[in-house]
């Protein structure tokens, strides 16, 4: 009897009727309740900690163990190269599906001084403060760093443990693949072992994942509650022509990638379904790695993908295949030239594809205003101001980050599935063959 | 002994001066006075100060307020200084360029002029300023656009200070004299501030010029530029405001300054503009109390 009712109550938990009572109550404490913010947000702080604390972990053991395995495996990678188009592919459409939504959605153009006054105090209270210079002595720059210099300053660690402490994932990453590669290479009894212990590492933190999602609706309602108590309603006003378009492209990249999912998996509604986790992960933490570890369960138990091989290609599709960024960069540089008043024309619109695509390569690992600042990256070739609007993107990212993130989890669900075979024609493929005496 | 004689030959000397003196006005029956005026008698006298004033109100430092009254930092500041006088203020307010305000000081037809007048070396050649009572900064309002599109990867920094292009200052202020310090750009000249402001929003040219003062407050009362204008405070060009006399009223200059440096306000661009309230308060109070 007992033990029914706990069932009933993790069931409960777990439904989707709790989590949309969780994500309307903290809607409603943000809009109208500021006072009882101060509560319930160190909630959803606390639950987003957690969560966080088990990501670099998951991630490390995650993609170690896959590739060791599959190098273990002597499994031909044929899907690294189809891996590296469909990556190049994906994020072209993003940029390009950024533009076009720019074009027809016109989000830049039609601000009246009253509008332009509203968005001129959100960048003055937002204390952007008078530049000042010399008149007389000639200011010396620091020298700027090329761009492939800083991807790869970036890119490579120069000491793991600090790459680890501060959470540099592009770092982690690459360190991770070199270390699986290390570990497979050697076909000795004991990295077996390793790859053992590594991954009860990885079920043990992909356990306390999911007993954290059962308390994931009250995570979202302190999270919810202070993203929107946060968000000025007059910011949304003065955008109020910014953001339906940026969400719609987000919807269209949305609709894109469960159609794209629907032809591989010959189901409509099941991916919809088994990534029902992934998408309110993302839109309460706003986090794509925060959504990682439900990801992961979602495209291998629901979904049924071989394990070791979605352990390594989701990780990678969140960490280099940024549609999200890129779709909203190209975007953002769009109402940029359309409020400046400046006609871009093909050449300008290729511009901002390519440059969305780089932009976004550059916030691999990034997120927050760290992310939004590589705009500059797409609006300094087309000659357009960069910190002035910089600001107006800042102040509405509460309400378009998670967004842009479900964006990019759906879609990396998509592009995987797009990378492995057609799935009623599925193979697994085959494990490494751990000797029997070891798994006893 | 030798003190009588002094004492006696003195007040001889002073009935026979006194005797001279009043036989001549007498002669030419004027009133009564052993000197001819000088400029601050010659005020109290007339009973009112003549302060020549330019004609576009400037606010925070002079302007009509809701009640169509002259109220700012400058006439607050001169009104005090004409009631410690006991004298009544007449502004002259005929002034069509500020240069026009230094002539009419320059011909006598006003006893002294304050309007956020720049203190300039070919001013100082015409007039006598005061110590300046108010230090500002030469300041560049920039169009964004403009700017970006002459970065060409470099600074910013570097590119206002190599800025190139149209510059717009007032006519006849100050700053057409000291925009030549941008070697590389076009200076054109516009009636009045708010058209250079419409100007560089336009685009049709790249920057506008002036005080930290005036371009703080186009930001601060025109929010709707601040997406299009970028205010740039030159730190180390200084912009010093002070009051002009005629170059014979060197008593008046002198009682002006001792009326500044008693007041004591070191007036910056960000004090006045944010915190106006505060120093016309200060300022009233100082004065009442020397009254």
């Amino acid at each position: 009897m007992n033990q029914l009712s706990k069932k009933n109550i993790l069931k409960a938990l777990r439904s989707g009727w709790t989590i949309l009572i969780a994500v309307s109550i903290g809607i409603y404490i943000g809009l109208f309740k500021h006072e009882y913010v101060a509560y319930v947000a160190p909630v959803g702080k606390i639950y987003l900690d957690i969560l966080k604390m088990c990501i670099l972990p998951i991630l490390i053991t995650a993609i170690s163990v896959s590739i060791a395995r599959l190098m273990l495996a002597k499994e031909e990678n044929t899907y690294i190269g189809r891996m590296l188009v469909v990556f190049a592919m994906s994020v072209v459409v993003s940029g390009f599906l950024g533009v076009v939504t720019g074009i027809i959605g016109h989000p830049g153009s039609g601000y009246d001084k009253a509008a332009l006054a509203s968005l001129g105090s959100i960048v003055r209270e937002s204390n952007a403060p008078d530049l000042e210079i010399s008149a007389y002595i000639p200011f010396v720059a620091q020298e700027k760093e090329s761009f492939i210099k800083v991807f790869i300053a970036n890119l490579i660690p120069e000491n793991i443990f600090s790459a680890l402490n501060t959470g540099s994932s592009l770092k982690v990453l690459f360190f991770t693949i070199l270390f699986g590669l290390a570990v497979g290479s050697s076909n000795k009894v004991s990295s077996h072992y390793l790859l053992t212990s590594l991954d009860s590492v990885y079920l043990a933190f992909a356990r306390m994942v999911h007993w954290l999602m059962y308390f994931l609706p009250f995570g979202l309602l302190g999270l919810i509650a202070n993203d929107v108590s946060q968000v000025g309603i007059s910011v949304l006003i003065a955008m109020i022509k910014f953001v339906p378009v940026a969400l719609l492209a987000f919807f269209l990249l949305f609709i894109l990638s469960s159609l794209i999912m629907w032809r591989r998996t010959g189901s409509f509604s099941k991916p919809l379904y088994a990534l029902k986790d992934p998408v309110i992960m993302a839109l309460g933490t706003g986090n794509s790695l925060a959504c990682l570890p439900s990801t992961l369960t979602a495209m291998h138990e629901e979904l049924g993908y071989d394990k070791d091989t979605v352990d390594l290609l989701v990780p990678l599709t969140f960490t280099i295949c940024r549609t999200g960024p890129t779709l909203y960069f190209a975007l953002a540089a769009l109402f940029v030239a359309q409020f400046y008043n400046v006609e871009l024309g093909v050449v300008g619109f290729i511009t901002v594809i390519v440059s969305s695509i780089f932009a976004g390569l550059a916030t691999a690992g990034a997120s927050g205003i760290v992310l939004l600042s590589m705009l500059s990256l797409v609006l300094t070739p087309l000659n357009l101001p960069v910190e002035a609007v910089l600001i107006l993107f800042i102040v509405i990212d509460p309400i378009v980050g998670p967004f842009r993130v479900l964006a990019m989890v759906h879609t990396a669900c998509a592009i995987v599935t797009l990378i492995l075979p057609k799935q009623h024609k599925v193979q697994v493929i085959a494990k490494a063959v751990v000797p029997a005496e070891l798994n006893s | 002994m030798n003190k009588t004689k002094q004492a006696i030959s003195i007040t001889l000397a002073c009935l026979i001066l006194t005797f001279i003196s009043s036989s001549a006005v007498s002669a030419n029956d004027q009133p009564v006075l052993d000197e001819p005026l000088n400029e601050i008698q010659a005020i109290i006298k007339r009973g009112k100060l003549i302060v020549a004033m330019y004609s576009q109100d400037t606010p925070p430092f002079y302007y009509m307020d809701k009640n169509n009254e002259l109220t700012g930092v400058d006439v607050v500041l001169i009104k005090g200084f004409a009631d410690l006088l006991g004298v009544a203020v007449e502004f002259d307010r005929s002034a069509k360029f500020l240069d026009d305000v230094v002539d009419k000081v320059e011909k006598h037809q006003a006893d002294l002029a304050i309007c956020k007048l720049s203190m300039t070396f070919g001013r100082a050649q015409r007039v006598l300023f005061a110590e300046p009572y108010a230090n500002l900064h030469q300041s560049l309002l920039i169009n964004r656009l403009e700017l970006s599109r002459q970065l060409k990867g470099r600074s910013q920094e570097e590119t206002i200070q190599n800025l190139t292009g149209k510059l717009g200052v007032v006519a006849k202020s100050s700053y057409v004299g000291y925009a030549k310090h941008f070697k590389n750009m076009e200076i054109v000249q516009y009636p009045t501030w708010n058209e250079v402001i419409d100007h560089v929003l336009q685009g049709d040219i790249t920057a506008a010029f002036r005080d930290d003062a005036e371009v703080k407050m186009i930001l601060r009362d025109r929010p709707d530029t601040t997406l299009h204008l970028l205010s740039v405070v030159l730190k180390d060009a200084d912009d010093p405001k002070g009051i002009a006399m005629s170059f014979d009223h060197r008593n008046l200059k002198d009682l002006v300054n001792f009326y500044l440096k008693s007041l004591d306000l070191n007036l910056s661009a960000d004090k006045i503009i944010n915190d106006y309230d505060n120093v016309i308060k200060i300022i009233q109070m100082k004065i009442k109390q020397k009254v």
